[in-house]
This record gives structure tokens, C-alpha cells and sequence, in this order.
């Protein structure tokens, strides 16, 4: 216990030294712990992607970020201009989103399918990913894992300040006009050291999308052959935040406030003839053309306290997600909007978050426990274009979900820590819920652990497989409101070690296994042929995945290799079918490098992704075809060189070398009317980019 | 102050990203040459027949009935012919064995009203609804031709098919049927002129009623209404249409060539082959401009041999797709020709299937004659 208060301080003295220091301490996570603890004696396996990866990626963006991860597969929606994370072949069902330790508010609930392009980076210390299952520790959700985004919130100096303005070109287009081409952001953080205990930080970043025509030719484009728009969609956002944060002793506290406004246009590639009725036979074509415009609002209070022995961390938050559409009749030659409806609201989110923990009761470094509770009131709506069928009619969920946790925290002895966890969800709406969880921790030597991973965790049915509705006299496919949470767990191995070698190199390894295991899984099944549908629980899924790591150090050298084998069987069951269960396996490696000159401190990076082809049975109404989601790589190369006394840095590069945009996917079911296209759009292809910083 | 200078830096970069003016200048587009309909469906409930006569002046070439005006149509030419309100999504069924109309209990009819429908993706119902070509001179399905033997005429089992749906629509769908319409027993047999109709609601204990309904040939058919016990008016009379808007029973297909049965189509469009019309779809060839292909379309350009004067749907659900991941659209990249009842010829082309507002049921079309 006393190493684990040790860090602790160790931590808070850090945090006033400056940043040169900080890179040769070794990186500390939060996910999954009872206070801030070196990566090395995490718990759990943490990835983790620190600040200064982030800035080598000139990454605008998480969802940026994590594609570079391996068995994460960011899924763009262009109808939605949402992009969600797949984890271990899981969607962002599945995920839990975390901004500095708590869930963010999405669309349809808290924490999980959430768009990661709304998390922008731009006052980000790092991100932090824990694959498996963590209900005990996060709740229903946190299924196939963990996104937990860390904000920055210590400055050395008095005054600090980082501006920056980065242009992309998105494939070949790049204008600076209105409705013009490229990626364009500008961002500005200011820090300010109030006095020793109160530090204030504002930031501000505006990151405008121009879209990507792609296989489309344009909003200007007036054929009727549904060519009209763009692959992706353009997208315009700002993101204000604020922080406030005291600390004096053992209490430190912090208040956070943030505010996203996202502008996304959808350009309808269904163009229509429309006479003008003129008398002259003036005609024109018109599009029906849709605007979504998304308010965020986070508010966060931190509390990290001591109560006599007790270890108080306390998380107090409110949210709010409205996402609202507007529909207008764009006359395409003409160039101009028609008419305009008005701006109605189709999702609305507001949440009241709390959590607590307490630890440390027995001030005794054998062994801890902690108690937490955690408890959120999650006031959803949908309506209208929400979901199929919806109409006028409007889904309004209120959930309010309180749960109990209780870890216990053994050092059995100075090499192995073993963690027992379990959970009690109650809630209003569902049955009780149980998480359990259990983790070891064995240290085999200084420089090498392995630790073994059991956790579980639940998800709840999301609004489309309650209230969906799409009945006609030919159709009938509906939600169903008195499905369950799905329940799953998983198992998991991770070995890692660490040294040194007589050249002065580092080297650090890793080899991991994680088995996920989910049950009732809800899918929608055919329960008259050939066309009733209803959502069940019904269906079984199993992940298995194998990586390793390597780490190579030395002096401005950095090269790390990785690779992965996920096999996933998928069963699905329906009237008269019932699919092969066999693994399916793909396979993925990547690698990176960065390098800098000591003399003129130019650092180069470079980020590799390999992604085999997924293979997974998809239903043909009377069998299973092996559907194919095709393999793609992905490399970006980004050169940075800092100017004038470091105070600019000068980032040139190119992303997505290789020119990825579309890539075939067969592996898609088709319901109702909609048909799958063959192809999913993840890329939008090569882009050249510059970044600009100015910071003192 | 280095801050004001950054802040007046980054202000400047935004400004100057947006106060560049988008580079849109308009285009002009082709003066429509023709005229345009906007047949009144109902919207997406599509609750409306629309008749439309091409060679009419606009203003009196369209007429409508609600879908459910009608129950059955009689033939009024040489041949005894009977055919169901398809629109409705109706179907008829023979009750084996069975020639008296007030002996039939429930009881016996309840196993064929599992069959006797639409839409139950079966090629075998089929049988219950009439040919979706049209062609019903010479149909083996629905019901049969009346026989000149009053005992060798069945009694019919009706599925009296589905009201108009009156609920809210989601934009982009249609609801093609709203409550069950019910069940009746139906037995015609000849009269002198005409038709003799027996038929009685299932569900009532009332014996049967009897109409006798005498043929006018200033329609093709004569329509009858089961529900309201009387005749109606429903087509425009003999040649005084060419193309119908209607909700319709059509046949749907698993894979090409293996029929899934009865299925009903929404913003459906008949051709009048019982008076003659025929109709054929020119395909516009992809990268032309739709705009001038139509428009420089003529008389000579017509290919006679590709007119379908036996099939009704030559126009069909071809001129619009509600599938897809963009959702209900008419194809851009096609045109009919349509020789009408009086042997002009058009050419006409659909411009729109919803409203502003997405809503389903408000086709419009341009035609001109040539």
C-alpha cells in the first residue's frame, strides 16, 4: 500500500516539474485502478497512446488515432457522420468511451456508440485502452473494452500557450472556398498557474471537414443516377473547454467544462426533375438535402480527497447531447436553398453521472479494498428519423441505473497481487445485473510481469433493437421491448518483460491472449419466413486473440512491431438455419518508427497497419454465404521540425500512403429494404499534410 | 502582446476560410417541353385509383376512387370474366366441394384462410389473385370463368383483402393496407345480360343476398362493391384511359425465375391493355445526359416492335426503386413510349414520387405527344 501512496506523490510532484522530466518516469494509467499507478504495476494491460504519439500521428482526431491501434476497426457511417470503434469484431455497442475516466454522452445513451470523431485532441495527455471486459470497474458497456481519453490538466510554467493551425488535403482537393476541399484546423490552449494550488486552462479547437467526393461527384452534380454527394460527408465542429483545478496536499479538485457544436451536411444523391410551373416550362433539379447540427455539453467535478486514512475519489457530471436535423430542398443549378424546414430534435441525451470511491480503509500494505458506487440518470429521447418506422411517435427512456462495487486489493506477497471484483447494477428498467472480476498480477522478475484477466459485463439493448418498427403488409420487422442485456467475459493472459542490452538498447516485449465470450446476444431473426423479423436474445460470440509486441529503444531511435490473430465465431440462429460456428481469422500487424537528428532535431515518424481480410458468414434467406471484408495497409509518414528556439514546430507529412478509400466488404447483412453496397467506405485515400505550432 | 498576435493570427486563418466565397456559379437547365401531371394518390397511404388519358387537356385528364370503392370487376364484353380488387390486395379461393353458399360454416373454411392470401412468399397463392399481366380473358387463376352451368360455379372463399392504412407515415415508406377487411363467401353464375352474385359476410348469420348485375359495355368492366351491396363507377369508360395509378398484386421473385407468389407493389402504373395501350421503357445509355436524350427523342426514333400490349406492367414499379441505401428515388435514367388508346403516341417520363417533405404518393410526370 505505501508504494501505491508513493506513486501517488510521486505523481503530484511530477505534475509541477516540467515535461523533460516526465518522459523518463515511466507512464502512469488510471483505467481500471484505485489511484494513478505506473503502467508497469497496472492491474489490467493498458495500451497506451501518450501525447507525444498523438502529436507524431498529426492525428486531428480518436478516431484518427485509434486506427492505428490493431483489432481496432473505426466504422464511418456517411449517412450519420458518425465513426464508431470495433473492437475484437464488437461495435461501438460495445465500447465504453471514457473522457478522463468517466463515460461521455452519446446519442443514444451514455458511454457507449460513441462517435469518435466528436473527441477532439487538442488538450489531450494521452489515451488509455484496456481490451476485455471491465463491468465491474465501468459498468454496462464496457463489454469488448475500454477507450479512456485523458485530458491535460497541470502546466509548468506560469503562463503557457500552444497555438496551432494544421491544413490537410483530403485525397486530391484542397481549397480554401466556402464548401471547398481539405481538412482545415486551427487550435489554441492557454494554461495559467493561478497561484501553487489553482491552475485554469482554456482551449479551443475548430477542425472543418470539406468532405470527400470519392465515387460521387459533388453537391453541384444534377444527374439522376445517384451520383450526386460526397463518399464522406463534410463536417464542421468546434470544441470549447474549460478547467479549473485545485490542489493543496493530499485534495486535489477540478471542475471541467466542455461545449462541441458539430455542423454535418448530408447531400442526398437522390436528385429530382421539378418543373417550375411557370408557364414557361422552367424546370430545375432539386435535391432534399439534410443538415445535422450536435450540441455537446460535459460537466465534470473531480474530488480527490483523504478521509483519515480513507481514499476518496469522487466524480460528479452532468451531460447533454442534442442532436437535431434540418431538412431543405437545395435547387442544385441554381445554387441555392429552396426551403428550409425547421430544426427538430431527434436524439436527446441528458445525464447525471456520479461515481465514488473509496479505498485504503485499512491503511495496510498487504491489503486493500475498495468500495464504490456508481450511479447515473440517463434521460433519453428519440424520434422521427431516429429509427425505421418511428413517425410522429417518440421513444422517451428514462434510465436510472445505480450500482455497488467492491474490489479487494492483495499483495500476497511482493511478487504477486491478486484482485477480486464484483458489481450489483440495479436498475429500473432491467433485472439486477452481477459483474465479477478477478486479476493477477505476477511479477517474475524487475523487468517482467504476466497478468491474468477475468472480467465481466453486460450491455444493454439499444433503442433500435427495442422500439424498431418497419411492418407493412409485405414486411414486418420489429424491436422488441422486453429483450435483456446481453452478458459476456472475458479471459485473458499478458506476459511482458523488459532489459537492456550491452549496445544500449532497450527492448521491450510482450505476448498477450484474450478470450471474449458473449451470450444472448441480441440479433435480429427471422421468426416467419421470409419476412418477420424480431429482435432476440438469442445468439452465442466468441473472440479469441493472440498479439505480441516488441519495442526497440536506443538513444533517438524508436521502433516498435506488432501483430495480431483474432479468430471470431459469430453463431447465429434463426427459424430454419443455424450458422457454422467455426473461428474465423484475421490477421493484422503494424509497425512504427520515429527518429530524431540530434542536430537539428528533425524527427521523422512513420506508422504501418496491416489488416487481413475478415471472413464471416453472412445469411442468404436459405443459408450462410462466407461473406469477405477485403485487407487493407495503412502508412502515414510525418516529418516535424522545430524552429526558432523550439518555439514552432513545423510538421510536414503524408497519411494514408498507400491510398486507401473504399475497401470491399461482403461481409454485410441487408434487412428489410436497405441492400448492402459491397464496399465500405473506412478511408477517404492519401492526404498531404502541414502543421504549424507556436508555443511557449 | 504575443497572445493578441496569435489570436489575431487564428481569427484571421478562420476568417479567411470562410469569407472565400464558394465557387458556385448557376446553370441553366432545358425548358420542359411537354406538360406535367401530379396524380393525387393519397400520399404514402396511397388510398387513390388515378386514371389518367393522355390525349385529354390537362385539366380533364385524370380521374380517382378510393381503393376500397370496389370488391370485383365484370367484364363486359362477350366472355364471362371476374376480377378481384388486386389494389386492396385481395384474393378469392374455391371452397371444394361446396355449391350451396349458406351451408359453408366457418369451420370448413378455416384451413384455406391460412392459403388464401397475399404476400405469404409461396409461389402456390398465386392461384387466389388474378394474373398480374392483366391478361384476364385468358387467366387460370383468381376466379374462374363463369360457366353457363349454374352448378359447375363454386363458392368462392374472399379475402376481402386490407383497408386504407390511416396512421402516421414515416417520409419514404408507403403503407399499402391498414385493418383486415374481412372474410365473404361469393357464388356468381350467369344471368341473361349479365352476372348473378351471391355473397354473404362469413362472420354473419344472415342468409345470402343476391345481385344481378347487367353488363354495359361502355366500360370494360362493370365494378360491384361486396361491402355497400351495389355497382359503382370506377374506370373511365372504354378508351378514355390509358394508364392507371394504383396499389397492386404483382408477383415477386426469390432469384430470378423462382417466384416467391403474391407480393403488392406501392406507386404501381397499369397500362390500359384491355383497350389497346401499349407501352415500352427506353433506357437511357449511362454517361448520356438524360436531359437531351429525352428531349431529342422522336417519332422515328419509336421501335413499334417493342411495344407490350399484353402485359399491363410495361411501366410497372420499373419507373421508381425503394430500395437501396438512398431510399425511395425514380430512375433518372429512363423513359416510356406509350401508344394510347387512340393510337397516339408519347413519350413520358417521371420526374418525382414523393413530396417536398419526402412523403410518399406524389408522383409527378412530363409527357408529350409525338
Amino acid at each position: 500500500m505505501m508504494s501505491v501512496l508513493g506513486l501517488l506523490s510521486i505523481n503530484m510532484v511530477l505534475a509541477q516539474k516540467d515535461s523533460v522530466n516526465q518522459k523518463n518516469i515511466e507512464e502512469v494509467v488510471i483505467t481500471g485502478q484505485y489511484n494513478p499507478q505506473s503502467i508497469n504495476k497496472s492491474i489490467y494491460k493498458v495500451e497506451v497512446i501518450n501525447e507525444q504519439q498523438i502529436k507524431n500521428m498529426a492525428a486531428t482526431n480518436v478516431a484518427e488515432v485509434l486506427n492505428q491501434s490493431l483489432n481496432i476497426l473505426i466504422t464511418p457511417d456517411t449517412k450519420s457522420g458518425n465513426s464508431t470503434a470495433n473492437i475484437l469484431g464488437l461495435d461501438g455497442n460495445y465500447v465504453k468511451i471514457l473522457i478522463d475516466n468517466i463515460p461521455v454522452v452519446g446519442d443514444t445513451g451514455l458511454g457507449s456508440n460513441i462517435d469518435l470523431t466528436k473527441l477532439s485532441l487538442n488538450n489531450i495527455e494521452r489515451i488509455e485502452v484496456v481490451q476485455g471486459s471491465m463491468g465491474v470497474e465501468y459498468g454496462n458497456g464496457a463489454l469488448a473494452g475500454v477507450i479512456n481519453i485523458i485530458t491535460k490538466k497541470s502546466a509548468s510554467q506560469k503562463v503557457s500557450l500552444r497555438a496551432s493551425v494544421q491544413e490537410e488535403s483530403v485525397r486530391d482537393g484542397y481549397s480554401w472556398r466556402k464548401r471547398g476541399k481539405g481538412r482545415h484546423i486551427q487550435n489554441l490552449n492557454i494554461g495559467y498557474n493561478l497561484n501553487n494550488n489553482l491552475y485554469l486552462s482554456l482551449s479551443f479547437n475548430h477542425n472543418d471537414f470539406m468532405g470527400y467526393e470519392g465515387s460521387k461527384m459533388g453537391y453541384k452534380y444534377f444527374e439522376r443516377d445517384n451520383n450526386r454527394g460526397y463518399d464522406w460527408n463534410p463536417k464542421n465542429q468546434y470544441d470549447i473547454n474549460a478547467l479549473l483545478k485545485y490542489s493543496k496536499g493530499n485534495t486535489s479538485l477540478f471542475y471541467k467544462i466542455s461545449y462541441l457544436n458539430e455542423k454535418f451536411n448530408f447531400y442526398n444523391p437522390v436528385v429530382e426533375r421539378d418543373p417550375l410551373n411557370d408557364g414557361e416550362g422552367g424546370v430545375t433539379y432539386t435535391s432534399k438535402d439534410r443538415e445535422y447540427n450536435t450540441e455537446r455539453w460535459i460537466n465534470q467535478f473531480n474530488i480527490q480527497t483523504k478521509l483519515g486514512n480513507i481514499h476518496y475519489l469522487g466524480d460528479f457530471s452532468y451531460q447533454n447531447q442534442d442532436r437535431q436535423y434540418r431538412d431543405y430542398i437545395y435547387d442544385i443549378p441554381q445554387r441555392s436553398m429552396r426551403t428550409k424546414d425547421e430544426s427538430l430534435s431527434y436524439y436527446d441525451t441528458k445525464v447525471f453521472y456520479s461515481r465514488g470511491m473509496f479505498s485504503n480503509f485499512l491503511n495496510n500494505n498487504k491489503f486493500d479494498f475498495q468500495l464504490g458506487y456508481e450511479l447515473d440518470h440517463t434521460n433519453g429521447y428519440a424520434a422521427l428519423i431516429a429509427l425505421e418506422g418511428l413517425g410522429n411517435n417518440i421513444i422517451k427512456r428514462k434510465i436510472f441505473t445505480y450500482a455497488n462495487f467492491i474490489s479487494g486489493e492483495w499483495n500476497v506477497n511482493d511478487k504477486l497481487t491478486l484482485r477480486p471484483g464484483a458489481r450489483l447494477s440495479l436498475s429500473d428498467r432491467f433485472e439486477n445485473q452481477f459483474n465479477y472480476s478477478l486479476s493477477a498480477r505476477y511479477k517474475t522478475s524487475e523487468n517482467s510481469n504476466i497478468r491474468g484477466v477475468f472480467g465481466s459485463a453486460n450491455r444493454y439493448p439499444t433503442y433500435e433493437e427495442l422500439f424498431m418498427y418497419f411492418v407493412n403488409t409485405n414486411h414486418d420487422v420489429q424491436g422488441n421491448p422486453d429483450l435483456d442485456p446481453e452478458k459476456g467475459f472475458s479471459v485473458g493472459m499478458f506476459w511482458d518483460q523488459n532489459f537492456s542490452t550491452t549496445g544500449n538498447w532497450k527492448i521491450a516485449y510482450s505476448l498477450n491472449a484474450l478470450y471474449l465470450d458473449v451470450k444472448d446476444r441480441i440479433e435480429l431473426v427471422t421468426i416467419k419466413l421470409p419476412s418477420t423479423f424480431k429482435y432476440l436474445n438469442i445468439n452465442a460470440y466468441k473472440s479469441l486473440l493472440f498479439s505480441a509486441n516488441v519495442d526497440f529503444r536506443k538513444d533517438q531511435f524508436i521502433f516498435g512491431l506488432k501483430t495480431s490473430v483474432n479468430g471470431i465465431s459469430r453463431e447465429m440462429i434463426d427459424l430454419a438455419q443455424t450458422s457454422p460456428t467455426d473461428f474465423k481469422y484475421n490477421l493484422q500487424a503494424g509497425a512504427s518508427a520515429t527518429y530524431s537528428l540530434k542536430k537539428f532535431q528533425t524527427q521523422f515518424a512513420l506508422y504501418y497497419k496491416y489488416s487481413g481480410e475478415e471472413q464471416r458468414y453472412v445469411s442468404n434467406g436459405t443459408g450462410y454465404d462466407l461473406g469477405k471484408m477485403g485487407d487493407f495497409h495503412m502508412m502515414d509518414f510525418i516529418v516535424t521540425q522545430p524552429l526558432w528556439k523550439n518555439q514552432f514546430d513545423l510538421s510536414v507529412g503524408v497519411k494514408n500512403i498507400f491510398d486507401v478509400t473504399s475497401v470491399s466488404n461482403t461481409a454485410v447483412n441487408s434487412v428489410g429494404h436497405e441492400i448492402s453496397t459491397g464496399v465500405s467506405n473506412l478511408f477517404y485515400g492519401r492526404s498531404y499534410i502541414a502543421r504549424l505550432t507556436y508555443q511557449f | 502582446m504575443k497572445l493578441v498576435k496569435i489570436l489575431f493570427i487564428l481569427s484571421f486563418v478562420i476568417c479567411l476560410q470562410s469569407c472565400l466565397a464558394a465557387d458556385d456559379d448557376p446553370v441553366s437547365v432545358p425548358p420542359i417541353t411537354g406538360q406535367t401531371l401530379d396524380p393525387d394518390l393519397g400520399g404514402a397511404k396511397q388510398g387513390n385509383q388515378v386514371w389518367v388519358d393522355l390525349s385529354e387537356p390537362k385539366d380533364r385528364s385524370m380521374t380517382s376512387n378510393l381503393r376500397t370503392d370496389w370488391d370485383l370487376g365484370f367484364y363486359s364484353g362477350d366472355e364471362f370474366r371476374v376480377v378481384i380488387n388486386g389494389s386492396i390486395i385481395m384474393a378469392a379461393g374455391k371452397i371444394p366441394d361446396a355449391t350451396d353458399i349458406d351451408a359453408i360454416t366457418s369451420a370448413q373454411v378455416a384451413s384455406l384462410q391460412n392459403e388464401v392470401m397475399v404476400g405469404s412468399f409461396l409461389a402456390s397463392n398465386l392461384q387466389y389473385v388474378d394474373n398480374p399481366n392483366g391478361m384476364f380473358l385468358t387467366q387460370t387463376t383468381g376466379i374462374a370463368p363463369i360457366n353457363a352451368n349454374d352448378r359447375d360455379n363454386p363458392v368462392y372463399l374472399i379475402n376481402m383483402g386490407r383497408d386504407i392504412y390511416n396512421g402516421t407515415i414515416t417520409p419514404g415508406s408507403a403503407i399499402t393496407g391498414g385493418n383486415e377487411r374481412g372474410w365473404y363467401l361469393l357464388q356468381i353464375t350467369r344471368a341473361n345480360t349479365g352476372y348473378k352474385l351471391k355473397y354473404k359476410d362469413l362472420s354473419s348469420a344472415n342468409p345470402h343476398m343476391e345481385y344481378i348485375l347487367t353488363k354495359n359495355s361502355d366500360y370494360a368492366l362493370n365494378f360491384f362493391s361486396l361491402k355497400n351491396g351495389k355497382e359503382v363507377t370506377i374506370q373511365p369508360k372504354r378508351k378514355n384511359w390509358d394508364i392507371g395509378f394504383t396499389v397492386f398484386t404483382n408477383e415477386v421473385f426469390y432469384s430470378p425465375g423462382v417466384s416467391a407468389g403474391s407480393y403488392v407493389y406501392a406507386d404501381f402504373v397499369i397500362s390500359n391493355i384491355t383497350d389497346g395501350v401499349g407501352a415500352y421503357q427506353v433506357n437511357i445509355p449511362a454517361g448520356t445526359n438524360a436531359d437531351q436524350y429525352y428531349n431529342n427523342f422522336k417519332t422515328s426514333d419509336i421501335d413499334a416492335s417493342k411495344f407490350i400490349f399484353n402485359d399491363q406492367r410495361a411501366i410497372g414499379d420499373h419507373w421508381r426503386t425503394v430500395t437501396g441505401s438512398n431510399g425511395a428515388q425514380v430512375y433518372g435514367d429512363r423513359f416510356y413510349i406509350i401508344k394510347d388508346a387512340e393510337g397516339f403516341f408519347f413519350k413520358l417520363r417521371f420526374n418525382k414520387m414523393v413530396n417536398d417533405k419526402g412523403e410518399r404518393g406524389y408522383p409527378q410526370f412530363e409527357y408529350e405527344i409525338l
